[in-house]
């Protein structure tokens, strides 16, 4: 969306005179916020190449907590050689933590705290000219080739082989002997549902983000004739329901589809036969109900006829 | 008709008073598992498979069945109401499956209300999410009275059955 570091500061210097903030103020804390994220980031790419070293394996379940933080971690991956690899869980909360750190700093060093959302802002025109140029295109093989969690799964699909699902099904079989398989299936049909929650919620923040962008864009507020002057790729590329469609109209990956058929299939499954509930507290008889009071009265009528 | 199966098990295992808390408690877990997912198709395809499989099918044959083993004519006569220990049993039995059924609807209510609460945390409503709230209320609504006119039904029977223990 945006060609360069120029077009991108410009049209953020258009909404702070909006804003009626100083346009200095602005280059500043973009400024700073740039050099401490490249300074930390390549702090963080030589930990990593430390810990790559090291032999530090991925562990993908605990990554599930961190929706956009992790997605925004993975791009900013992408612009650091250093960073083009999976991240662990703890690798994750620390350039999650830095990357809020900067707003922070930023807060502390002009004093004025309106200015917070500004440098939210800023992080997201960044993703955003980020998701312009590279995600959005290649959104079905960053899930496919770069999402470890996705791949995790896709192995535990295997899940078929490793459960008897004749002898679990039998009802002559003891309870509680397979309860082994339902904790395998429960835990399988809860990572399936977190999965699906962060891709949807992940996907609705970038059309939020591009609804947002769209209402505030300068272009569309300031100059809307110079828009029309455009030729038709370049007004395209400055709409946002341009981007909304084409996130909308994403196909989602082949992978997550049969995931999904498979937790539809497996939920099937735990209502047939579950014996882990077997446990729960017992229904208690109701003594006001219907019957209940009518045996009542019947046997009481005995009682007084003999 | 799996659940059919579980229903024979239940009856010999004498574990009529367990089942319903079982299925539904497994009910709510995978409908709010669906639920999370925030994908609305998978979300309405499960929440549907509930209303029509589970509930309007499996549960209410599992049911209907057991009114058919237990409430039986030929089990009512003078010498069933008295203070006879097997009679006592069964006596218990009957009023236990005529309980069951009423806890049915409070126990759609129930898991019709928890899902909904569920649904309001979790998404904003709008035109595809509002398709949830429909299977919601389809779930409440098309089993409610199913098993409401099953229970009248049984009800009247029973009434019958019992002028029969009149000495």
């Amino acid at each position: 969306m945006f060609s360069s570091n120029n077009d991108l500061i410009n049209k953020i210097s258009t909404i702070l005179f909006l804003l009626k903030i100083e346009e200095k103020t602005v280059e500043r804390i973009l400024e700073v916020y740039e050099r401490r994220l490249d300074d930390n980031l390549k702090k963080f790419g030589e930990t990593l190449d430390k810990e790559k070293a090291e032999g530090t394996k991925f562990q993908a379940v605990d990554n599930y907590k961190f929706a956009f933080s992790q997605m925004f971690v993975d791009y900013l991956g992408y612009r650091n050689p250093f960073l083009f690899l999976p991240l662990t869980l703890s690798q994750s909360r620390i350039l999650v933590e830095l990357i809020d750190q900067y707003k922070e700093n930023a807060i502390d060093h002009i004093e004025k705290p309106e200015l917070f959302h500004v440098v939210e802002k800023l992080a997201n025109y960044k993703a955003k000219e980020f998701l312009s140029k590279k995600f959005i295109p290649t959104f079905q093989q960053f899930f496919n080739l770069d999402a470890p969690n996705i791949e995790h799964l896709s192995d535990r699909m295997q899940i078929d082989n490793a459960i008897d699902f004749s002898a679990w099904m039998n009802p002559t079989n003891q309870v509680g002997k397979h309860k082994d398989n339902v904790h395998a299936i429960e835990t399988f049909c809860e990572e399936i549902s977190e999965i699906s929650n962060q891709c949807e919620r992940f996907k609705k923040y970038l059309a939020s983000m591009f609804v947002e962008a769209g209402d505030q864009s300068p272009d569309k507020i300031l100059a809307p004739k110079r828009s029309q002057s455009k030729t038709d790729k370049e007004k395209k590329e400055i709409d946002p329901n341009f981007f909304l469609d084409r996130i909308n109209k994403l196909n989602m990956p082949h992978i997550l589809v049969d995931l999904l058929d498979k937790f539809i299939y497996y939920q099937k499954v735990t209502l047939v036969r579950s014996p882990f509930y077997i446990s729960q507290p017992l229904n208690i008889l109701n003594r006001n109900s219907r019957s209940f009071i009518l045996f009542k009265i019947r046997i009481t009528f005995e009682v007084f006829l003999l | 008709m799996e659940f059919l199966k579980l229903g024979e098990e239940i009856q010999h295992q004498n574990t009529l008073f367990e089942y319903l808390d079982d299925m539904f408690i497994v009910m709510k877990t995978a409908g709010v598992r669906s639920l999370s997912t925030l994908n609305w198709t998978i979300a309405c395809a499960f929440l549907n498979y509930l209303t029509n499989n589970i509930l309007n099918e499996d549960l209410y044959k599992i049911t209907l069945d057991t009114f058919n083993r237990y409430l039986k004519k030929e089990f009512f006569n003078t010498s069933m109401i008295c203070f006879s220990q097997n009679l006592n049993v069964y006596n218990t039995v009957v009023v236990i499956i005529f309980n069951n059924a009423e806890k049915v609807l409070t126990y759609i209510n129930n898991l019709r209300e928890a899902l909904i609460e569920e649904f309001h945390q979790l998404y904003t409503e709008d035109r595809e999410t509002l398709m949830i709230l429909n299977c919601l209320e389809e779930l409440e609504h098309n089993n409610a009275r199913k098993f409401s006119m099953l229970l009248d039904e049984k009800f009247k029977i029973l009434v019958e059955f019992l002028k029969n223990t009149v000495k």
